[in-house]
């Protein structure tokens, strides 16, 4: 069930945190959160019913582990710890990466060896790091393993289970009293809830969608662009993935909150840093924090001493491993190297001292290493990348807008698309971001006028039938 | 204010809104799922495929008894004078076989159709893909969408007396846009002769669910521009050939036969290869006017 449908916002949505309050009228104990879990079971088996038994299992084993850590010493403590990563990391390869890693080994690839493509289970990527989180919290004593009842809540949580944010456990169980308790949450922190909801509803119906309409226009007219064009379309695409997914982080956080659940923002602004550096600080947080921790410093507190080549190797190794987790393919490898490369310079040369660079080329500059990133993000072959990279410094044909002046098909829609773009290119360059507007938020008739068409306006570009699905669901 | 105010005002805003939205598409009922469509006139303005796929739940199979079914090729013919039918153009942009299905199993749901006159030509054929609007149309669209309130404009737009470019006839028959002529004389693909699978077993499908609803079959081959047609006359004969031997046995009219070869040699009936211009569609429409009710009586 997507965020974007009429079921979720009309129908579940609605009904889940209907029942959520009656339960906290209820004597049972902790009847708010069973009705949580329950919800969130029937969310995520609602697509794949078949796949419900891969979240419960790895639910069941996570919860184990933990539990298994938790009264022994600290040699078989570090084994059981390790354990559990290893299994974890297993099993989110077995479904993504088995495969790939296969089609790389010459002498595997000569004798055709492949196991099946499994289909993997909606969100895999996502509820695999929360619980490799939890299990490092639970191993570094942040948190004593929970019961299987809590465990289940966190990993399961329907607002976050498919695409994020991607929760810390203790963020999260520590909520679960509040949650139980018999008052509500506030009229404040509804209202927040349904101002930000529509936000981030219009972000992606109507935002992202205008976007990826002249995004997908470009790639599938990769061999004809201008170089220009090339990178109009590779930041169009940017901007498309940014409105997407923090549009659905967004409304994530609305759900969440409307239920009295506080989880991670996941977007800032991205797309006004001044740096590469910068642009991560705002760009999927939560992605980002676990990189930082788990993959960046790990890596470099394993030599003996934090110098700058061994940063820039812990750099680029952890943002090839965050390339790879998108998908089993070299060209979100290559994405992650691209920034990985963007980063070291960054650091490098914030380490060395070096001139400062005056506001507006860094914007640029780290403008133009997301679109050009995000051209292998999009891609679907490493071939298919390189071609349309050499369109982008296709100097023959610089300047050319046929393209752009057919992105947006024919007819009315074109001047819908048009103005949907232009907003939303000024709303990611200039505006606030949905969080921090959210954050402010005052009950106030402009804002209660803004809810009302945002909310109106994107059930009418859903019901036009022209909604797609979220990009990140595809990881 | 306070927030419970502000929750409160969104909600009596929403609800204002959406009553209000009702009401006029009550009143205005473009599509004619909402009011009984007997005796109302209806037309295409914008999205042509939404369109018919909504007209032909209702207006439809209430006021019409037999079909053109096609691309865009026949999108502009208007057989209403042929006698004894009332025949509504079902014809949209870019047709393949599966969306035309998509657009006649609405109108087959509730209704009973004397005629149905099926385009045969490979672009019906070719693919199975539906896009653009037929992917997941829905009746809540005439309740609420970008191309209803399009719809509803224009309706007040022309009921002002202002222009309002190119509707359809009330039997769906959409004017082209005049453009100058432009033939790109070139063969075509091999692939624009294929025989999709999906879209053949659609077709035969399509047929059988006329058929079973009283509706004869008159297979209907449009004419291509005589030049463009003489490059691909080889491919096309195949094309017709097969399609014959697949399709259940029903009259033909081959404007790709000799009969037509003057028109086909006349570019003035032409905006492109396939398109005729509005002055080319009143001449097949009156060949058809004639040559129907023959091919039914023999």
């Amino acid at each position: 069930m997507s965020f974007n449908s009429f079921k979720y916002i009309l129908l579940f949505l609605p009904l889940v945190i209907l029942l959520v309050n009656l339960a906290r009228k209820l004597p049972l104990p902790r009847a708010p959160q069973l009705c949580i879990l329950l919800a969130s079971i029937y969310f995520y088996a609602y697509a794949q019913p078949a796949h419900l038994a891969y979240l419960l299992g790895s639910i069941i084993a996570n919860w184990l582990i933990a539990r298994w850590m938790g009264p022994t010493e600290e040699g078989p403590r570090k084994r059981i710890f390790l354990f559990g990563i290893v299994l974890n990391v297993t099993f989110l390869c077995l479904f993504k990466y088995v495969n790939f890693f296969f089609s790389n080994i010459p002498y595997l690839v000569h004798h055709h060896i492949q196991l099946p493509n499994l289909q993997f289970p909606l969100g895999i990527s996502f509820f695999t790091l929360a619980q490799i989180m939890y299990l490092i919290e639970c191993y570094e004593e942040m948190i004593p393993p929970s019961s299987l009842f809590d465990h289940a809540t966190f990993v399961s949580f329907f607002p976050y289970v498919i695409s994020g944010p991607i929760p810390r456990a203790d963020r999260i169980l520590h909520q679960f009293p509040a949650l139980n308790a018999r008052t509500s949450p506030s009229a404040d922190v509804i209202a927040r809830a349904l101002y930000l909801f529509s936000m981030g509803l219009i972000k992606k119906v109507v935002l992202a969608d205008a976007f990826s309409k002249a995004a997908d226009y470009g790639f599938n007219s990769a061999k004809n662009m201008s170089a220009m064009e090339g990178w109009f379309f590779a930041a169009s695409y940017a901007l498309q993935l940014y409105f997407d997914f923090s549009g659905y982080s967004d409304m994530a956080i609305a759900s969440a909150l409307m239920l009295g659940v506080e989880i991670p923002r996941n977007f800032d602004a991205p797309f006004q840093s001044l740096s590469i550096i910068e642009f991560w600080q705002r760009w999927h947080i939560t992605l980002s924090q676990f990189i930082t921790t788990y993959l960046y410093t790990p890596i470099l507190t394993s030599f003996k001493r934090a110098t700058l080549r061994n940063a820039s190797f812990a750099t680029l190794t952890a943002m090839a491993i965050a390339g790879l987790w998108h998908g089993p393919s070299w060209t979100f490898v290559i994405f992650g190297l691209i920034h990985g490369v963007a980063l070291v310079i960054n650091q490098y040369w914030k380490k060395k001292k070096m001139s400062a660079v005056p506001d507006a080329v860094g914007w640029v500059l780290t403008m133009a290493v997301v679109a050009f990133a995000n051209v292998f993000f999009r891609s679907p072959t490493l071939h298919f990348a390189v071609g349309y990279v050499s369109q982008m410094f296709n100097w023959h044909n610089a300047f050319g807008t046929a393209n752009l002046s057919a992105m947006n098909g024919a007819g009315l829609m074109v001047g819908v698309y048009l103005i949907a773009q232009v907003v939303g290119a000024v709303l990611a360059v200039a505006g606030k971001s949905s969080e921090t507007l959210a954050r402010n938020f005052t009950p106030t008739a402009l804002n209660a006028a803004a809810t009302v068409a945002f909310t109106l306006g994107a059930l009418i570009f859903l019901n036009s039938s022209i909604s797609k699905p979220f990009v990140y669901f595809a990881f | 204010m306070t927030s419970r105010t502000w929750i409160l005002q969104i909600a009596a805003a929403s609800a204002i809104v959406l009553c209000l939205n009702m009401a006029v598409a009550y009143c205005m009922d473009p599509y004619g799922v909402m009011r009984d469509p007997r005796g109302r006139e209806l037309r295409v303005i914008f999205s042509g495929r939404k369109a018919k796929f909504l007209l032909s739940k209702h207006y439809v199979p209430a006021n019409y008894d037999s079909l053109i079914i096609g691309p865009s090729s026949s999108e502009n013919w208007d057989l209403t004078a042929i006698p004894g039918f009332k025949i509504y153009n079902e014809s949209i942009l870019g047709a393949n076989v599966v969306e035309e299905k998509s657009i006649v199993d609405q109108a087959l749901s509730v209704g009973h159709f004397k005629l149905a006159l099926c385009i045969m030509y490979p672009t019906m054929t070719s693919n199975h893909v539906i896009n653009d609007g037929l992917d997941s149309v829905s009746s809540a669209e005439a309740l609420g969408s970008i191309h209803l309130y399009v719809h509803e404009a224009v309706q007040v737009l022309a009921a002002l007396h202002l222009p309002v470019g190119r509707l359809s006839a009330p039997d769906g028959a959409t004017p082209l846009k005049q453009v100058p002529a432009y033939f790109s004389l070139v063969q075509f693909d091999p692939s624009y002769f294929h025989l999709d699978p999906v879209a053949v077993e659609s077709y035969i499908d399509m047929l059988g669910s006329l058929r079973s609803r009283g509706a004869r079959i008159v297979y209907i081959i449009p004419p291509l521009y005589e030049p463009c047609r003489a490059l691909n006359a080889v491919a096309l004969n195949d094309y017709k050939q097969s399609m014959q031997r697949i399709l259940p046995a029903a009259p033909i009219i081959d404007l790709d036969g000799p009969d037509f070869a003057n028109f086909r040699s006349d570019a003035s009936n032409y905006l492109d290869c396939f398109h005729l211009t509005t002055s080319g569609a009143i001449k097949v429409d009156k060949y058809l006017t004639q040559q129907i009710p023959i091919s039914l009586s023999n």
